[in-house]
């Protein structure tokens, strides 16, 4: 009567799995049945109904502490609790390695690298973020600049009005302190320094105020800080340049002759100090005092107290009261100056002029690019490439994870069986992931030191292609490599987890029966894995690809102006410059020298500015422009084309009052008669016509826009360069002729000159810091896919050798087998080749939109990386294919 | 002889355990008392009288065969120990001599 179907006889499953759940093991045979029989008792005697009713109530009455188990018994049977068993899983993973070596090898290369560029980018970024972070008081210090909204882009300065520091502090509460600080080399360049018998140029010379030691950590080495440099002509120097000049550090009282502010003068040194850390803004390696330049610009504009404040001085840095908000006294301090001009009469001005602070952490990856017109302090860094370094870390990392996962999910119906044996011979769903997750973490961990080794090797690579050096001391204290080794272990989790999950959950008898396919839903998910690789990979290669082709560009492109055969020798001193055209003149009867020429700045400089209008015009209504100070050989030295009008011309010596224009300014001015315009000079208070107007020429790197420019002759402005223009040909032979006039002329320094077209390259050396970076990164990033493609294709050969053989008994060529091999896994490149064009290709325009000038992304750019990729696939895939298809039928068929 | 401490209800259990002998298992238990005995008891009851009976080493337990009513479990034999079968015959003693304390008067 019973009997009619089991569905019916069977007690309800619900309370049955919960019996199964809290029963304890040793009583999991008998009471079940115990209960299953009572169950059979009641329903032949009253009915479904009421047996299930009971064998509910009994399963409910039976959940108590003797029939339940206990927490060590649960322990042992979801997680392989007792350590013997950690040991055992351990010593089966090791055998399991020594098995297959290969595999193992894949995986733990992948890895390390992956763990290797993560370390080495991670390490960079830390070092970028930590900048002028190591000032007890750095966060309530601030940096004082003026930004200039007029023009197409807002103009920012740091170096602002010598008056502005004892204003603000006089007037503004929040303000505790403030220290003024300024390069001990004008227009960015080197300063010369003589001891007794030699001379060296130096660029790390700052001169600072007794302040500096107040405001910043720098450490003075036994010297009073508030004496050391109070005095006009005294400097400190870094242990290391003590060395350079004087072979001994033990040189208070001796003193430097320098070569500074149009003058050499001898400063006394009173102490050493100690030399600032990588990781700061402010660098030197010597500092002078501030009242030294106080001293020789005294009588000047210096101390006016009004025209002061229209000139740029020195960098300011303010201390704030502990807890004041810096915004709050932004805008106390722009009401105050306000007020100051406002007295004056001359709020106009003031509009055009904002004066603003930023906090000194932000100084090295604020959003604020500073020191881009004004004199630059340091290089500095670049917040967005530092998040696209961390992204492609992260890129990287997740190739390798992805890897890992595909390589062990491949292999799982490999290891099905293992699964399978182990499960019928008592092993729990538990121990079994617990198995595969301790071989996960296991590889990662040694991934991980292998890591370590290749990080040993790579960093000073990486120093050359980034230009950052990390010492090795510094990342191994560094909290980097802890971070990254709790991240092998989560990134060992992760990887082992869906392998531990799905190879865990095989039934065993459908494993062992045999005819076991492996995991088609996880087929699907490791393409997409694979695509998802490729796509990372394509778009790193672009991307390298795009910035390599710009730097090119940039490189050849017209600049306005020949940069071939020309080179520049600094005027450092003061007493050279005065005889700069004797000196040019010297030089221009040189042999192999065309064309001698004098300028105040190279064309890779940063200009200085002018403020110049057009008569009659209200001047708050004109930005300020550019302006070069040359003599009459520099059109023609550099090759610049006039397009109206003329040069400057020393038979006509009113040209001293005249301008030469590009074509940016005159669009600026609106003149629709450019010559014989008459300018209004506002700052020498001088007028003068325009003579010509020459093309735009690239006066600054093409990020920028050519901006409008004015040229007069250097009688305004002393030259600080010398630019020779030298005829083709023998060019040694002419450096070292050159090299005697500058001996014969009676200069005693050293002869130091730059080509011209070197300089330039100069101008794009993050870009091609990024460009090596980038080209590293994808080529890294490649050959890990490449890895986790060449485990996927051998074993898929490996798993397909009967099919093989077959099919080669049937007649199939080796070809045809090559391709049925390796068609699958190129149509997934093919995917994610499809997938990376446009996501590299919009990246790229975001990042090209940096350049003023540029050369688009074309289709070969984005078709090159994809052939590439391609290849490299077919080839990683097609030498296992062949591999597989050359082998004799006999010997894959014979196997069973 | 250890300190005896025998529930009414345990005494029962390892009483049936003796009178099954060799068929003792918990449901062959439980219908024991509630047909001849005539006392409801709950499986749960029996199991715990049997699990506390064997770890005071009154009855040993073996695992017996299988039926399909079980769903293919197998039983759990209980069989009584030389300790349990003291132990019932020094609680029946005990019993027996107070029982010939009582007066006569008593049952008057």
């Amino acid at each position: 009567m019973n009997n009619d179907s089991d569905e019916r006889t069977q007690p309800p499953s619900l309370p049955t799995r919960f019996l199964e759940w809290y029963c304890a093991a040793d009583q999991f045979e008998h009471i079940p049945g115990d209960l299953a029989e009572l169950h059979a008792q009641r329903l032949h005697k009253n009915g479904k109904r009421s047996a299930d009713l009971h064998y509910y109530w009994d399963v409910i009455r039976f959940f108590r502490p003797s029939a339940v188990r206990s927490r060590r018994d649960q322990k042992q049977r979801t997680f392989a609790g007792s350590a013997s068993l950690f040991a055992s899983y351990a010593g089966l993973a090791v055998r399991k390695f020594n098995r297959q070596k290969g595999y193992v090898a894949l995986n733990i290369a992948g890895l390390a690298v992956g763990f290797a560029c993560c370390i080495v980018i991670s390490l960079y970024v830390q070092k970028e973020k930590s900048f002028d972070s190591f000032h007890s008081q750095s966060e309530d210090i601030v940096r004082a600049f003026t930004s200039n909204p007029r023009g197409n882009v807002p103009s920012y300065f740091t170096n602002i009005p010598e008056a502005y520091g004892e204003y603000v502090l006089e007037s503004v509460p929040e303000v505790e302190n403030m220290t003024k600080t300024m390069p001990g080399t004008e227009f960015g360049s080197v300063t010369l320094v003589k001891n007794e018998d030699e001379a060296f140029f130096e660029s790390g010379l700052l001169v600072v105020d007794p302040n500096f030691f107040a405001l910043f950590d720098f450490e003075l080495i036994d010297v009073n800080p508030e004496t050391a440099l109070s005095a006009p002509y005294t400097c400190v120097l870094t242990p290391a340049l003590a060395r350079k000049y004087f072979g001994t550090e033990d040189v208070v009282g001796k003193t430097l002759t320098i070569d500074i502010w149009d003058e050499a003068r001898d400063f006394e040194i009173t102490g050493l100090v100690k030399p600032p850390p990588a990781n700061s803004h402010i660098q030197f390696s010597a500092l002078l005092s501030y009242a030294s330049y106080l001293r020789a610009k005294s009588g000047t504009y210096l101390t006016d107290a009004r025209d002061s404040w229209f000139r740029t001085g020195p960098d300011t840095y303010l201390l704030l009261k502990r807890g004041s908000n810096w915004r709050e006294v932004d805008s106390k301090i722009s009401q105050v100056i306000e007020d100051r001009f406002e007295r004056w009469g001359v709020a106009k001005v003031v509009d055009n002029w904002n004066f603003h602070l930023q906090p000194l952490e932000d100084i090295q990856l604020g959003a604020l690019h500073l020191g881009d017109l004004g004199w630059p302090i340091t290089s500095v860094g670049d917040l967005d490439s530092l998040n696209m370094f961390s992204l492609i870390a992260l890129f990287i990392l997740l190739i390798a994870c992805v890897n890992y996962m595909n390589l062990a999910t491949a292999r799982g119906s490999a290891r099905a069986l293992e699964v399978g044996v182990r499960k019928v011979t008592g092993a729990r769903r538990g121990q079994i992931a617990t198995q595969f997750l301790l071989e996960a973490v296991l590889l990662a961990v040694v991934a991980y030191l292998v890591s370590l080794v290749l990080v040993a090797i790579a960093l000073p690579l990486f120093d050359n292609a980034a230009g950052a050096p990390i010492t090795l001391g510094a990342w191994m204290s560094s909290s980097v490599t802890k971070w990254m080794f709790a991240a092998a272990l989560i990134v060992g989790l992760l990887a082992g987890s869906y392998p531990a999950l799905v190879l865990s959950a095989f039934r065993p008898s459908s494993v062992l029966k045999g005819g076991f396919t492996g995991m088609s839903g996880s087929e699907w998910l490791r393409k997409s894995l694979v695509v998802g690789q490729f796509v990372c990979g394509i778009v790193l290669i672009i991307s390298t690809l795009v910035i390599s082709n710009q730097l090119k560009f940039a490189q050849t492109k017209k600049l306005g102006f020949d940069q071939q055969n020309v080179i520049s020798i600094q005027l450092h001193s003061a007493s050279i410059r005065q005889e700069s055209t004797l000196l040019r003149d010297e030089f221009e009867k040189a042999t192999g020298v065309d064309i001698a020429s004098l300028a105040s700045v190279l064309p890779t400089q940063n200009p200085v500015i002018l403020w110049v209008v057009p008569e009659g015009i209200e001047p708050t209504s004109m930005p300020k422009t550019q302006a070069l100070y040359v003599d009459s050989q520099y059109a023609d030295a550099l090759g610049l084309t006039i397009k109206d009008g003329r040069w400057f011309d020393d038979r006509f010596p009113s040209d001293v009052d005249g301008f030469v224009i590009n074509e940016a300014a005159v669009d600026l001015f609106n003149l629709e008669q450019p010559i014989g315009s008459v300018l209004d000079n506002l700052w020498e208070k001088r007028k003068g016509p325009v003579l010509g107007v020459v093309e735009d020429f690239h006066s600054e790197s093409l990020h920028h826009e050519i901006k409008p420019l004015v040229i007069r002759l250097h009688s305004h402005m002393a030259p600080r360069y010398l630019i020779l223009r030298l005829a083709a040909g023998n060019v040694s032979a002419t450096l070292t002729g050159l090299e005697d006039v500058w001996k014969r002329t009676g200069r005693s320094e050293p002869f130091i000159f730059n080509f011209l077209d070197e300089n330039l390259d100069a101008l794009y050396r993050s870009e091609r810091q990024m460009s090596n970076l980038f080209g590293l990164f994808s080529g890294l990033g490649i050959f890990i896919s490449c890895l986790g493609l060449f485990g996927l294709a051998a074993y898929t050969a490996q798993q397909r050798t009967k099919e093989i053989g077959v099919r080669k008994t049937l007649g199939a060529t080796v070809a045809s087998i090559v391709t049925l091999l390796s068609r699958e896994f190129l149509l997934l490149v093919l995917v994610a080749i499809l997938l990376a064009f446009p996501i590299a290709y919009f990246g790229m325009q975001d990042w090209l939109s940096e350049f003023a000038y540029r050369k688009e992304i074309g289709v070969a750019t984005l078709l090159i990386p994809g052939v590439l990729a391609l290849m490299i696939a077919a080839l990683t895939v097609s030498g296992q294919a062949i591999k597989a298809a050359l082998t004799n039928p006999v010997e894959c068929l014979r196997s069973e | 002889m250890k300190r005896v401490h025998l529930g009414e209800f345990e005494e029962l259990v390892l009483l049936v355990v003796a009178v099954l002998q060799g068929d003792a298992y918990s449901v062959a238990i439980r219908n024991e008392i509630q047909d001849n005995v005539g006392r409801k008891a709950h499986i749960s009851a029996v199991h715990t009288a049997l699990t506390r009976l064997e770890s005071k080493g009154y009855i040993d337990s073996d695992m017996g065969d299988a039926t399909a009513t079980r769903g293919g479990r197998r039983k759990r034999i209980y069989t009584i120990t030389r300790d349990g079968k003291s132990v019932l015959c020094f609680s029946r003693e005990q019993r027996e001599s107070i029982w010939n304390r009582v007066p006569k008067v008593v049952w008057g």
